[in-house]
């Protein structure tokens, strides 16, 4: 309160005003060119809309515009700062060694399978070698009669469920070790991979 | 000089009534929008577009840019958008008061 009291009685000089208030636009218009400086740089890093050497006809300013636009970012509801709804996308990724399109989420488990490491992969490859001429049950059975298959069986569309079933919670040892922490449920459904035989 | 100061602290104080009453945001956004309408942000832009050129892109900087393009870009705004707005500002500056108990006080 008392501020403005002062300043009231201040500005009843109207070179005062007109200084007060002349300072006040500066400080705006220089704002206003900030704001100018941070669109042309983010455009001038991330877009190639600046790079033009000719003298400046209106079609050009107009794409030099644009471009700036594009490069903009989106102060928007509900979206994000490049201006796309936030949503988690499933990213896809191509297995290199069978060259199947796969979720990301299932790319690293998948991985280990196909190329034959991790942790369960060689328990899988020693169990198949050991259940190969055994007819047990079900599961067994179709089991068996993936281990006489191709490796290009694993690599077509069968199988998804069984695949799907198997999770990993193994905190043990691998390699030809069935003792201790072997578990039994999910190992019996065993991912019907075609392991490298190595 | 006294008078400097005292011509500071009342800037400051106009300034930041502005901001609490909501007005400067109202006017700076006219000021955008007069000088988008008159060309003058076209013109900056090609300013600026001159000085990454001659900079290089990969050494282009803000500070650059406002060291090289502001002289010319404050000159160049037009009188009319100026008197528009100076207009404005001495009308909402000498209509302040400032009821808030901030403890925004200069000794």
């Amino acid at each position: 309160m008392q501020n403005s009291i002062l300043l009231k009685q201040y500005i009843k000089n109207d070179n005062n005003l007109n200084s007060v208030s002349s300072d006040v636009l500066d400080e705006m218009v220089e704002e206003v060119l900030i704001g100018v400086y941070f669109e042309v740089h983010r455009a001038a890093k991330h877009t190639k809309c600046l790079f033009v050497d000719e003298s400046p006809t209106e079609e050009l300013k107009q794409q030099i515009r644009v471009g700036l636009s594009m490069a903009a970012i989106i102060d928007a509801k509900g979206l994000d700062i490049f201006g796309e709804v936030p949503i988690k996308k499933q990213m896809e990724c191509v297995c290199p060694n069978c060259h199947r399109n796969l979720a990301a989420s299932r790319f690293a488990p998948h991985l280990e399978k196909c190329m034959g490491m991790g942790r369960n992969s060689s328990r899988i490859a020693s169990k198949r070698i050991a259940t190969t001429s055994i007819k047990n049950n079900d599961s067994d059975d179709e089991y068996d009669n993936n281990a006489d298959t191709d490796w290009s069986v694993y690599c077509g569309e069968q199988k998804k469920t069984r695949r799907r079933r198997l999770k990993n919670p193994n905190n043990g040892t691998t390699i030809g070790n069935g003792a201790g922490v072997h578990k039994k449920v999910n190992n019996s459904k065993a991912n019907k991979s075609g392991l490298n035989a190595k | 000089m006294a008078d400097m100061d005292r011509n500071r602290r009342m800037v400051a104080i106009a300034k930041q009534n502005l901001i609490e009453s909501g007005e400067r945001e109202q006017l700076i956004q006219l000021l955008r929008t007069r000088l988008l309408e008159c060309g003058w942000r076209d013109q900056v832009v090609m300013q600026c577009k001159d000085v990454v050129r001659d900079v290089g892109v990969e050494n282009i900087t803000l500070d650059k840019l406002i060291a090289e393009v502001t002289p010319k870009a404050r000159q160049s705004v037009p009188d009319s958008v100026k008197r528009e707005l100076l207009q404005k500002i001495k009308t909402s500056v000498s209509n302040q008061s400032s009821f808030s108990t901030s403890p925004f006080n200069h000794n």
